[in-house]
């Protein structure tokens, strides 16, 4: 594990914004780090990133104990905080060059890390001009690649793809990819389940200061008791099938929206939605159509947490 | 990495125009306006306290009159000079009568001293200036009133090159007593010319005195005499205000840097540099150094200007330099203090307060608008409390190229202030640290 959590807790005087969790970061993954506002996402990136020191327990990077010694962690940890954290009437490559030069890089190996990681956020062609002059995107793009120039073995991406447009959005998302299959060990947080959803390979769900909920999408899907739902329509009246239908195994439920229309809703692993719908087309009763929904992790973290990821 | 903080921040401050402009042009501009403006008798701030002036005699009164009775013999019986005498008593006229006037004492407050003891007492700056009343100043008078002859007679004047103003307004009202005495001698040289037409001598020495006094005062052809403390060159408007401005734009690098500092937290950037391994302690040395150096840049700038535009004259190059290098020390010291409360206030009221209300506050009593010697002695007195007023002092002394040991004093000052500042500084940083990552505070 590049991150390991043991009952890691933070009090600001009475508040207590992280209560005892427990992390596991695998290396070489990207994990995402989800939760509403106020749920102790952003205090516990902090504390990973030594911003805060945690008020009781472990907190390990490789196996160091980096409460005691943050010094560990510092050289190989990349921090994207959510705001544009730079020089706005500084250019680019001033920027680069700057935070470049905190993490020890100087000389023709800055000057490469900064052509490398210009290339990969895709900035080279505007380095020379202000950061204040950039579009969103690009000042977010660039707000990556500081994280990024010391090659950094853990990067913590704070909601880095607010407020910016899709395509500035896919191009940070298919960064975040690249950087995951060179070997990096990403940390994601995010308001948008659909990013979580395409880039994370596991999920910590996160409220009231608590892990509420972790694994890999299925494993939470499976955990959250979410189902899938099967919606059919019929060329005929299906009323007198509805007690056989619910005789298939996996049925939950089964509710008759018209004469010839009924959701059906399965339990079960990813498959059962077609057990059930081949046994349903066995009984050669003019099924016209059909749509399967899967649950998501929106329905899983609305499930859990009784509200949607951007309220 | 302190370096490169260093170079960051030149940076950040390079690309604020708007900034640069208040440093370097806004000071340049005010010292043009207010020299000009106040050319003749700059800073005329309604005076509110009386002056002190030390006033010193030099002639013995027997010798005068004893010379005087000398000089009349055979021009004018012996009795009719004792009448004279009688009737006109110069020096109670002047020491009782024009000095001890109340309304003259809300202008100016005369002591009576040796010369030697004024001469202490303006060197310690006790009094603004030295009236002396030369050998003759007695026997002279009743010359110019009582005879034909007339004798020039000089009243010198020594004032202290740093209370010009006062200086000015002292000369003027011991000017007015002479030229009213003057105008008396006047009346009474056409008197004689004219007189000695139609009437005999004796009727004529006999009626002088009531043509001379038609009015109170009288005296012969005298002047003030301007002069200085030997060795020390007058301030005009031009040196005071290029060295007023100076000290008090270099207060905003204080307020520039409080700003800085909270701008990278709340940039984030600040986050980011403890993240990569930066100390608060390191930030806040990298702006100093910064504030060193825009002090320094700015200073030499405007020492420039005045030099080449206002022809101030520097004699001593290195005591600018030395002088520059220390007043931008403490005002960096005073920076990294506003930058530590501000931070640790977490909002921008400190630097704001500083700017907009504090820097004024220090600039009236410091002098930077106004010389202090015209206002009341309180302000005189708090006039060190303020960096700009340490500076101005300096700078005057280094203008009159004062030696090295006078300008240690000040030396001391600015750095004991640099000493001070920073060390709170340095404390209270280290505490909102400590504070930041424990978690007393939420960061």
């Amino acid at each position: 594990m590049i991150i390991k959590a043991e009952n890691l807790k933070k009090v600001f005087g009475n508040f207590v914004a992280v209560d005892g969790i427990n992390l596991e970061i695998p290396s070489g993954q990207i994990v995402g780090l989800l939760g509403p506002n106020g749920a102790g996402k952003s205090t516990t990136i902090s504390m990973i990133s030594t911003l805060y020191k945690p008020t009781s327990g472990r907190l390990l990077f490789d196996g160091k104990d980096i409460v005691k010694e943050p010094k560990w962690i510092k050289p190989h940890l990349g921090y994207v905080p959510q705001e544009i954290a730079l020089y706005q009437t500084l250019t680019g490559y001033e920027n680069l060059k700057y935070f470049g030069g905190l993490y020890g890089l100087k000389g023709v190996e800055l000057k490469k890390r900064i052509a490398s990681v210009s290339e990969i956020i895709g900035i080279d062609d505007r380095l020379k001009d202000k950061v204040e002059q950039y579009s969103g995107g690009m000042k977010r793009r660039i707000n990556i690649g500081v994280a990024l120039l010391h090659n950094p073995k853990l990067i913590i991406m704070d909601e880095p793809t607010v407020g910016i447009d899709p395509q500035s959005r896919n191009h940070i998302l298919d960064t975040v990819k690249l950087l995951n299959e060179q070997g990096m060990t990403v940390i994601y947080t995010s308001h948008y389940m659909e990013e979580v959803e395409a880039l994370c390979q596991s999920v910590y769900i996160m409220d009231h200061g608590k892990v509420i909920a972790s694994g890999t999408q299925e494993e939470l899907i499976s955990q959250s008791d979410s189902h899938t739902a099967i919606h059919m329509t019929f060329d005929v009246s299906v009323k007198e099938y509805l007690a056989r239908f619910k005789e298939i195994k996996n049925v939950m439920a089964i509710t008759q929206n018209t004469e010839m229309d009924v959701s059906i809703l399965a339990s079960g692993n990813g498959n059962s939605q077609k057990e059930i719908i081949h046994e349903i087309m066995s009984m050669d009763i003019g099924l016209v159509s059909f749509d399967v929904t899967k649950p998501n992790l929106e329905q899983v973290f609305l499930k859990l947490t009784g509200r949607g990821l951007r309220d | 990495m302190l370096l490169n903080l260093y170079i960051k921040d030149i940076k950040v401050l390079l690309s604020d125009k708007k900034g640069l402009l208040i440093f370097v042009l806004m000071p340049i501009v005010l010292t043009t306006i207010l020299s000009f403006a106040l050319s003749g008798s700059f800073g005329d701030p309604g005076r509110m306290h009386a002056i002190p002036v030390a006033v010193v005699s030099q002639y013995e009164m027997n010798t005068e009159m004893a010379n005087f009775k000398a000089a009349t013999v055979g021009m004018v019986s012996e009795e009719d000079v004792e009448s004279m005498i009688e009737t006109i008593d110069f020096e109670t006229m002047f020491f009782k009568t024009f000095l001890g006037d109340t309304q003259l004492k809300e202008i100016i407050d005369p002591k009576v001293m040796t010369l030697e003891t004024a001469n202490q007492a303006l060197e310690n700056e006790e009094v603004v200036a030295i009236i002396v009343l030369p050998e003759g100043f007695i026997f002279n008078q009743y010359v110019n009133f009582m005879l034909p002859s007339r004798n020039p007679m000089t009243i010198e004047m020594i004032q202290h090159p740093d209370y010009n103003y006062s200086g000015q307004i002292v000369q003027s009202v011991f000017e007015s007593y002479f030229d009213a005495l003057n105008k008396q001698v006047v009346n009474k040289n056409v008197y004689l010319t004219v007189g000695s037409t139609y009437f005999e001598s004796q009727l004529l020495f006999e009626t002088m005195a009531d043509v001379a006094f038609d009015d109170e005062g009288g005296s012969q052809a005298s002047f003030v005499a301007m002069e200085t403390v030997p060795g020390k060159k007058l301030v005009n408007s031009f040196t005071y205000y290029a060295i007023a401005m100076m000290g008090m734009f270099i207060l905003y690098s204080s307020g520039y840097m409080g700003r800085e500092l909270l701008n990278e937290k709340k940039m984030l950037t600040l986050d980011r540099g403890v993240v990569s391994g930066v100390l608060y302690g390191k930030v806040l040395a990298a702006k100093f150094m910064m504030t060193v150096t825009l002090c320094f840049v700015q200073m030499n700038a405007l020492i420039l200007f005045g030099a080449v535009v206002l022809k101030v004259d520097w004699s001593n190059p290195l005591k600018v330099l030395v002088g520059i290098l220390f007043s931008s020390l403490a005002v960096s010291g005073v920076g990294v203090l506003i930058g530590a409360i501000t931070l640790s206030a977490n909002n921008y009221k400190v630097a704001n307060i500083f700017e907009n209300l504090l820097i004024h506050v220090f600039a009236f009593i410091g002098g930077s608008y106004i010389p202090v010697d015209g206002l009341p002695p309180i302000v005189l007195q708090l006039k060190y409390f303020a960096i700009n007023g340490i500076v101005i002092d300096l700078f005057i002394d280094i203008y009159q190229n004062a030696p090295w040991s006078d300008l240690v004093f000040y030396f001391g000052l600015l750095t004991g202030i640099t000493v001070v500042f920073t060390g709170l500084a340095v404390f209270m940083i280290k505490r909102k640290e400590v504070a930041s990552y424990v978690g007393i505070i939420k960061a």
